[in-house]
């Protein structure tokens, strides 16, 4: 392990295997700490970012009321579901049925550190815990809790988009040309908002 | 009549916070009953070194005593069980044979104690660092302070569901001051100034303050920190510092 992932642990290894990250109790590094997470997701990024939103699939495709998901049948496709939000998002102000939708989304992958191809409707559990490993829904889910961030400035959705981030990170060696340009798009939207918020409480990180 | 309190001790560094408060204070207790082990890698299980000092009338302990000289400077009853889970039938058998009147809860991190636990023992609270209920949740004493610079500490009824239970107390504090650990030393630190100040009570008024009941509408979940997160709280607090 280099002295950076010694600093900045959470993006090195699988963290989509068994040894997930669990954000425990972390060591204080100072200010080294940012140059280690911009170091490491540098790595990744010698291409030009490129804007997700082309991965979500075509507004029609897409239920509109978020409730009828849960009526719909047994299982909440995770893809629909990200693409329904992600429909909703652009169109409207965030509503009640977003909020409880990224909250079981962030509730789901702050505890599993996974996100999986289904759920159950009846109490939002993985139908099938070996299917986690769909790059895409990562991508997906890192897009939309930026986006909510920006329109809710809840912490709990930054917190989760930076360790999807880190899980994503952990997987830029298996990344597609595409995907190495999505995973750039996102670092250059979470350095923005990290310095925002550094500025405004007077860190220079 | 002395009312029986039980500490159910995680051996943590927190639970080192709570005892050595409990004694500063010549609080009486009836009894602590720790599970696990002393040498652990639980959650909560890593130490700080610190100096015996207060800050701005907090009491701040000393790390550096053994767990076991401060469970021995009590005089109380003391029952040790191996096993590590809060919610094993032993654990609530021998709670239920020491019959306290009120269980002070200080466990490992991430365990949360089961709907047969809180219905088989008397009255547990808990000292949750965040003001509930807006700050639910884990490290809630980095939200707020990234958010609201404070530090908040709710006592609570224990009750299924995470910091849902009736608040008996809830106080606010500033942050960590920067020559201080937030994790094993301030954060335990406030906790246990208003652990004190709810057993006082209890022990003055043979009952808890009067429990309310939290507003849902209000409520948010967090969970635990990202690094970077608080790194952006720490290092404000280091440079306040610097600059007074």
């Amino acid at each position: 392990m280099s002295n950076i992932e010694k600093i900045y642990p959470y993006a090195s290894g699988d963290r989509l295997s068994d040894d997930r990250n669990t954000y425990f109790y972390t060591k204080f590094h100072g200010v080294d700490t940012f140059s280690a997470w911009k170091k490491l997701r540098g790595k990744v990024t010698s291409v030009v970012g490129r804007d997700l939103s082309e991965i979500f699939d075509a507004e029609d495709k897409t239920p509109t009321h978020f409730k009828k998901i849960l009526e719909d049948g047994n299982e909440i496709d995770t893809d629909i579901l990200l693409n329904s939000l992600n429909d909703s998002l652009n169109k409207d102000v965030v509503h009640n049925d977003i909020i409880f939708w990224v909250d079981k989304l962030i509730k789901k992958f702050e505890v599993t550190k996974r996100i999986h191809k289904s759920y159950s409707s009846s109490r939002f559990l993985a139908v099938n815990k070996n299917l986690h490993r769909d790059l895409t829904l990562y991508f997906k889910l890192a897009y939309l809790l930026e986006k909510v961030y920006q329109k809710t400035h809840k912490l709990p959705s930054l917190n989760a988009f930076l360790k999807v981030m880190d899980s994503l990170n952990s997987q830029s060696c298996k990344f597609s040309k595409a995907e190495a340009s999505y995973f750039n798009y996102l670092h250059n939207k979470e350095q923005i908002i990290m310095e925002e918020l550094a500025n405004k409480m007077g860190v220079d990180i | 009549m002395h009312p029986r309190i039980m500490i159910l001790a995680a051996f943590t560094a927190r639970t080192q916070v709570y005892l050595q408060a409990i004694r500063n204070k010549k609080i009486e207790i009836g009894s602590i009953l720790t599970f696990g082990e002393e040498k652990g890698n639980l959650p909560g299980q890593g130490k700080s070194a610190s100096k015996k000092i207060s800050i701005n009338g907090l009491f701040l302990p000393d790390l550096n005593e053994p767990f076991n000289e401060t469970l021995e400077s009590f005089e109380c009853d003391q029952i040790h069980i191996d096993n590590s889970d809060v919610n094993s039938q032993l654990l609530i058998d021998r709670i239920i044979e020491s019959n306290p009147d009120l269980i002070v809860y200080s466990g490992y991190g991430g365990q949360i104690l089961s709907s047969h636990f809180l219905t088989s023992v008397p009255t547990v609270i808990h000292m949750h660092s965040g003001w509930l209920p807006e700050y639910r949740g884990s490290t809630t004493m980095y939200y707020s302070w990234l958010k609201e610079n404070f530090v908040g500490v709710s006592a609570i009824i224990m009750a299924p569901g995470i910091d849902k239970g009736d608040i008996i107390l809830r106080k606010r504090y500033p942050v960590a001051p920067k020559e201080v650990d937030p994790d094993y030393l301030y954060d335990p630190a406030v906790r246990s100034d208003t652990m004190v100040d709810v057993l006082e009570y209890f022990i003055s008024n043979q009952e808890l303050p009067k429990p309310v009941i939290q507003n849902e509408d209000q409520a948010e979940e967090y969970y635990v920190i990202h690094p970077l997160l608080k790194h952006l709280a720490l290092l404000e607090q280091k440079k306040i510092r610097e600059n007074a």
